[in-house]
C-alpha cells in the first residue's frame, strides 16, 4: 500500500473500483502531525478528472504499470508522438494525457522518457527530474540581488511560466525541476 | 420546509490531551444543544475517560448521545441497524476500513468530512470542501476546514458560549461584574483559602495562564512592575510548574491562584471574565478567538518549527483585521511578542529556552495593553460573520446530499 506522501506525477493507484493516475500535484500541507495533500488525478476507467485532497494516514494500493523509454518524436496537433529508438515503434497520446509534463519539452530536444503504460495503454510521461530550459520573457533583472528569495514570473521556450529570481533575464538558461515547476539554478 | 433530522457519528483520538476531547466535547454541544434536529449523535473515542473528565452536562442529551470506545480491537460490527447521515473524522484521525465496509453496506448516501485542525494559514481556504476518497460511490467524503477567513468553515459558536459572553459583555466593569468575579472565585478557591481577600482579587486585572512549558522569568518581573499587578489564574496541566517556580523564586510578586481542572463551561467563565489569556492549543484559540479580548497563544510544538508558520499566519490574520489604521504600539508589541513567545524547539537545551525566553518584550505589551481591544474585537466580530461551523456544515452536507438525489430539507436557524 501507497500512502499520499509517496505519491508522484503519474502514480497509478486504486480507491474502490476506481482506477486513478495523479496528473498533479497541488501542494502538502502540514496540519498538526498529519499532512493533507491536494492532487489532480483521471480516472483511467471514465477519463474523468477531479481535484481532491488526501490525508497522510490514508493508504491504496498501488497499480502495476509498465514502463518504456522513448524520444519525442514530432507534435501532430493535440498528438505528441513518441518514438522508440531501438525498435522505431511510435506512439501517439493525447497532450491532455501528459499533464504537466508537456510544458517542460520540446521535438527539437533530446531528451529521452518514460512512458508509462497500464494494461497497454499509454498514460502518461516520466520527464528526468530537471530540465534545461530558456528564459523567453520575463521584467528586467536586477543585478546584485542574488539572494533568490523573491521571484518573478517567467516564459520559458516551451511556452510555460515559472517563478524564477529576480536576477534572471531573458535568454537565461535555468534548470527547472519537472516534479513541481520550481526554478533549481541558472545554468551558463 | 421540513427540517432534516441527522444521524451522526464522530470520530476522534485524543493527541493533545483535552485539547481534541475539548474540541469533541464543543462539537457534540453545537449539535445537541442547538437549533438542529439531531437524533442520534455517537461518538467513538479512544480516550473516553478523558472526554468525561470535562463533566459535559450529557445528561440533557439522553437518548439522543452515546460515547463509545475505540480501541485497537474494535471490530466496527453490531452498531446497529441505522445508518449515519453524516460522519466527522476528526482532526483526520483515519477512518478504520471496517467501519468504512459497514458504512457501505447501508447502500445509502451518507457524507463524510475530514473536519481538519484550525490554523489561520492561506492554504486552509484552497482544502475548504474539496472532496476526498472512500471506496464506495455511497460514501461523500469532504474535507471541512474550520478557519478565521472567508472560505473556510468558521468556528464553533456553540449557543452556551455565546449566551455566556453577552451576559458578561451586559455587566460592565461595574458591581455587577465584580460580584459575579467574586461568585466565580468562591467556586474556584479551595475551602482551605477562604479566608483570603476575594474581594480585592476580583477588582484587580484577572491574567490567565494556560501553556505548554515555558519558561516565565521575563513575564513575571514584568507583571511585578505593572501599576496595579494582576491576579494570575493559573490553569492546571503542563505548564504549571514552569509558571509557579519562577514566581516562587520572584518572592510571590502578585497574588496567584492555580486552578483545579475545570469543565468547560466553568472554564469559559475563566476566559470571559478574564482581562487577558495566555492560552495554548488550537481548541483554546478558537475559543478565546471569539471573546473579544486580547490573548497570546501557545501553539502546539511542531517538528522544524513549523508551528511558526501557524503563529505568524494567525498574528497576520489579526493585525488584517484594521489593516487601515495605523500599528499602534500596544499591537506591534503583541505581534513581536507572540513570534518570540513561540520561538522554540523541540529538544532545545534549557539554556536556549531562557535565552529565547529572554527576548520577549512583555513590558511594552502590558503598558499598551488597552491597544490590542480594537484588533480582538474586530477578530471576533470578523469570525461571527462566518457563521456557526455547525450550521456551515450542515448546510454542506445538505447539498452534498442533494446533490446525490435526496429530498432537500431545510438545517434550521443558524445562531
Amino acid at each position: 500500500m501507497i500512502t499520499p506522501s509517496e505519491f508522484r506525477v503519474n502514480t497509478v493507484f486504486k480507491s474502490g473500483t476506481d482506477v486513478l493516475v495523479v496528473q498533479k500535484l497541488m501542494g502538502t500541507k502540514s496540519g498538526r502531525g498529519a499532512q493533507v495533500t491536494k492532487i489532480r488525478v483521471k480516472n483511467l476507467l471514465t477519463a474523468q478528472t477531479a481535484e481532491l485532497a488526501l490525508n497522510s494516514s490514508e493508504k491504496y494500493e498501488p497499480v502495476e504499470l509498465e514502463y518504456k523509454k522513448m524520444k519525442l518524436s514530432y507534435i501532430d496537433g493535440d498528438n505528441w508522438v513518441f518514438m522508440d529508438n531501438e525498435t522505431y515503434e511510435q506512439l501517439e497520446m493525447p497532450v491532455e494525457d501528459m499533464g504537466e509534463s508537456a510544458g517542460y519539452m520540446t521535438p527539437d530536444d533530446d531528451i529521452t522518457v518514460e512512458i508509462t503504460f497500464f494494461e497497454g495503454k499509454p498514460i502518461g510521461v516520466e520527464l528526468p527530474i530537471s530540465i534545461v530550459r530558456t528564459i523567453t520573457y520575463c521584467e528586467p533583472g536586477i543585478k546584485g540581488d542574488t539572494s533568490g528569495k523573491s521571484m518573478k514570473p517567467a516564459k520559458l521556450d516551451t511556452g510555460i511560466e515559472v517563478m524564477v529570481p529576480l536576477f534572471c533575464d531573458i535568454d537565461t538558461k535555468i534548470k527547472v525541476d519537472t516534479r513541481d515547476g520550481s526554478f533549481v539554478e541558472r545554468v551558463k | 420546509m421540513k427540517q432534516k433530522t441527522w444521524r451522526m457519528d464522530v470520530l476522534c483520538k485524543v493527541i493533545d490531551n483535552f485539547g481534541d476531547a475539548g474540541l469533541a466535547y464543543r462539537l457534540c454541544k453545537s449539535f445537541l444543544n442547538g437549533p438542529y434536529r439531531v437524533e442520534r449523535l455517537r461518538l467513538f473515542i479512544d480516550k473516553a475517560s478523558v472526554f468525561m473528565a470535562l463533566q459535559p452536562a450529557i445528561e440533557a442529551w439522553s437518548g439522543r448521545f452515546e460515547i463509545l470506545p475505540w480501541d485497537a480491537g474494535q471490530t466496527w460490527t453490531d452498531l446497529g441497524p441505522e445508518a449515519p447521515d453524516l460522519v466527522l473524522e476528526a482532526f483526520g484521525c483515519g477512518l478504520p476500513t471496517a467501519y468504512l465496509d459497514y458504512l457501505a453496506g447501508f447502500k445509502k448516501n451518507i457524507v463524510i468530512h475530514n473536519l481538519e485542525y484550525l490554523s489561520a494559514e492561506s492554504w486552509v481556504g484552497e482544502f475548504h470542501k474539496v472532496p476526498g476518497l472512500s471506496p464506495s460511490p455511497w460514501l461523500r467524503r469532504y474535507f471541512f476546514m474550520p478557519g478565521f477567513n472567508t472560505g473556510t468553515g468558521g468556528l464553533f459558536h456553540d449557543p452556551g458560549f455565546m449566551g455566556r459572553r453577552l451576559f458578561w459583555e451586559s455587566l460592565g466593569r461595574g458591581s455587577e461584574f465584580i460580584a459575579q468575579r467574586r461568585n466565580l472565585l468562591n467556586k474556584l478557591i479551595p475551602d482551605s483559602a477562604q479566608d483570603c481577600p476575594i474581594n480585592e482579587l476580583a477588582r484587580r486585572p484577572w491574567f490567565t495562564v494556560f501553556s505548554y512549558e515555558h519558561p516565565y522569568a521575563g513575564m513575571i518581573q514584568a507583571l511585578k512592575q505593572m501599576e496595579e499587578p494582576p491576579l494570575v489564574l493559573l490553569a492546571h496541566g503542563r505548564g504549571v510548574d514552569s509558571f509557579l517556580d519562577p514566581w516562587k523564586h520572584a518572592g510571590s510578586p502578585f497574588p496567584l491562584l492555580p486552578l483545579p481542572f475545570l469543565d468547560q463551561e466553568t472554564w469559559d467563565d475563566v476566559l470571559l471574565a478574564s482581562d487577558f489569556s495566555v492560552i495554548r492549543g488550537e481548541e483554546s484559540l478558537a475559543r478565546a478567538s471569539l471573546l473579544g479580548k486580547p490573548f497570546v497563544w501557545h501553539a502546539y510544538l511542531q517538528d522544524d518549527k513549523d508551528h511558526g508558520l501557524k503563529v505568524d499566519a494567525f498574528v497576520e490574520t489579526v493585525l488584517s483585521g484594521l489593516a487601515d489604521l495605523p500599528r499602534n504600539p500596544g499591537i506591534q508589541a503583541w505581534a513581536g511578542l507572540m513570534a518570540d513567545f513561540n520561538d522554540r524547539k523541540k529538544d532545545q537545551s534549557q539554556v536556549d529556552t531562557l535565552d529565547m525566553a529572554g527576548r520577549e518584550s512583555w513590558t511594552p505589551l502590558l503598558r499598551d495593553l488597552q491597544d490590542l481591544s480594537p484588533y480582538f474585537t474586530a477578530l471576533s466580530q470578523k469570525i461571527e460573520s462566518l457563521g456557526d461551523l455547525a450550521h456551515n456544515l450542515l448546510t454542506f452536507s445538505l447539498e452534498v446530499l442533494y446533490d446525490a438525489d435526496s429530498k432537500i430539507q431545510s438545517v434550521g436557524e443558524s445562531t
